[in-house]
């Protein structure tokens, strides 16, 4: 295991440093300290982002936990030519994030919070523009109208389903649909995201 | 499809679509080689706003996790094309060969990647598991089955569509049939079209076959099957 301060070294952009995906495809063979690796490079995003979506830290360190060792579990699933390592963790962190805040529906908190939406609502998206730290999605996230934008962030930062962000934003359903794909396929058009 | 399920694809890149409808566009994209393209792009697109809003976890999530690493088995790779080599299929299931079987060919993994740990309604969690696989099959004579399976669960999402009445005092029954083709009750029976059911027991190399049975289902099948496809 790694201490501490050789942790940090590796964080540290770096030619020789290995990708997540070979660092997955390691792991799939067993390899402890590759896995170990992998957490170090991609657990900023995975607790940063469950932490987006339900706020409550100790809730993130939970997704974080079980998001990891599933990666690790199902690490022999992992299809590179599927996409990367890193759309793979992250896909699952979100759904992991969004099935724990649609649980909270069930039991009714989320009600509530969809019935006072100005606190959420504002919070995700003034949160969102002081705190995003990739200035290529900022300025990406600019070039979209104020729909677009509104709509993929309650989706995504808010773990909003669609009906839920077509009444946040008081549009019709069909138009939130339309919204978040053309605002997605904006925004990688401008991330250059699909190499 | 039509269009509208189409547009679907940004809310399902974003987590944004409500289990039935995430459940019918999964459908869909099992079918439809372009949407697996468009997700996949989508969902590396959404994975920049993911990596955005990056922050370091306290250690001790690092600690937990290496230590229940550590204690956990992975799952097996899966196997190799099986259906290869796999051995031929008895008489029952080789006329089956004639019920014009189309493999939609796995969806993709990412598109379907989700922990294990969040059941609630079966279909949704069948669907959502991290390795749910999809296939579908034309049943002979209209209709269609689509497949969606996880080995992790034994279990497996039927979805039938469009079947034409099954006729007075008959039904549809599923079975699953193993790899030396033979077929066991999947104890579902299906009255009507546009049904969605979770079969149980699913074993890897089996397949699932659709017939007409007499109203309570029958022990064996009584006829040849009108689909098969894989489900593990």
């Amino acid at each position: 295991m790694a201490g501490e301060a050789s942790r940090r070294l590796r964080s540290v952009p770096d030619a020789a440093q290995p990708t997540a995906d070979q660092l997955l495809r390691a792991a799939a063979r067993g390899d402890e300290p590759a896995f170990a690796e992998l957490y170090d490079l991609m657990a900023p995003a995975v607790f940063g982002l469950s932490r987006r979506v339900v706020r409550d830290p100790a809730r993130a360190e939970e997704i974080t936990q079980d998001v990891f060792v599933s990666v690790w579990r199902f690490a022999t699933r992992f299809d590179p030519d599927k996409g990367s390592a890193r759309t793979w963790i992250l896909t699952l962190t979100h759904r992991r994030a969004v099935d724990v805040v649609r649980a909270d529906a069930a039991s009714s908190r989320r009600e509530q919070r969809a019935a006072k939406y100005d606190t959420p609502f504002d919070s995700v998206l003034e949160e969102t523009a002081t705190r995003l730290q990739g200035e290529d999605v900022r300025e990406c996230l600019e070039t979209l109208t104020d729909l677009q934008r509104e709509s993929v962030l309650l989706a995504y930062y808010g773990g909003y389903s669609y009906p839920e962000v077509s009444t946040l934003l008081d549009v019709k359903l069909p138009t939130v649909k339309t919204r978040m794909r053309d605002s997605l396929i904006r925004l990688r058009d401008c991330l250059g995201a699909w190499r | 499809m039509n269009i509208d399920v189409h547009t679907l694809a940004g809310a399902f890149a974003l987590d944004a679509l409500p289990s039935d409808e995430a459940a019918e566009f999964q459908r869909h994209l099992a079918e439809c080689t372009a949407c697996q393209v468009e997700v996949a792009e989508l969902q590396t697109t959404a994975t920049h706003l993911g990596l955005a809003v990056a922050e370091q976890p306290p250690p001790r999530v690092r600690e937990a996790v290496l230590q229940a690493v550590h204690q956990t088995r992975q799952v097996p790779p899966p196997a190799q094309p099986t259906h290869r080599r796999r051995r031929p299929p008895r008489a029952w299931l080789a006329a089956a060969a004639a019920a014009v079987v189309v493999g939609a060919g796995a969806v993709g993994l990412t598109d379907l990647v989700r922990d294990d740990a969040a059941p609630r309604d079966p279909i949704a969690s069948v669907v959502a598991a991290p390795d749910a696989e999809s296939t579908a099959a034309r049943l002979r004579g209209g209709g269609r089955l689509t497949v969606v399976s996880s080995e992790q669960l034994g279990q497996a999402v039927v979805l039938s569509e469009r079947l034409p009445p099954a006729g007075a005092g008959r039904v549809y029954q599923l079975w699953l049939v193993d790899s030396d083709g033979q077929p066991r009750s999947a104890d579902v029976l299906i009255g009507s079209s546009g049904a969605a059911d979770v079969v149980s027991g699913v074993e890897p190399g089996d397949q699932v076959a659709i017939t007409r049975e007499p109203e309570g289902g029958s022990e064996q099948p009584t006829m040849k099957p009108l689909a098969v496809t894989k489900a593990l």
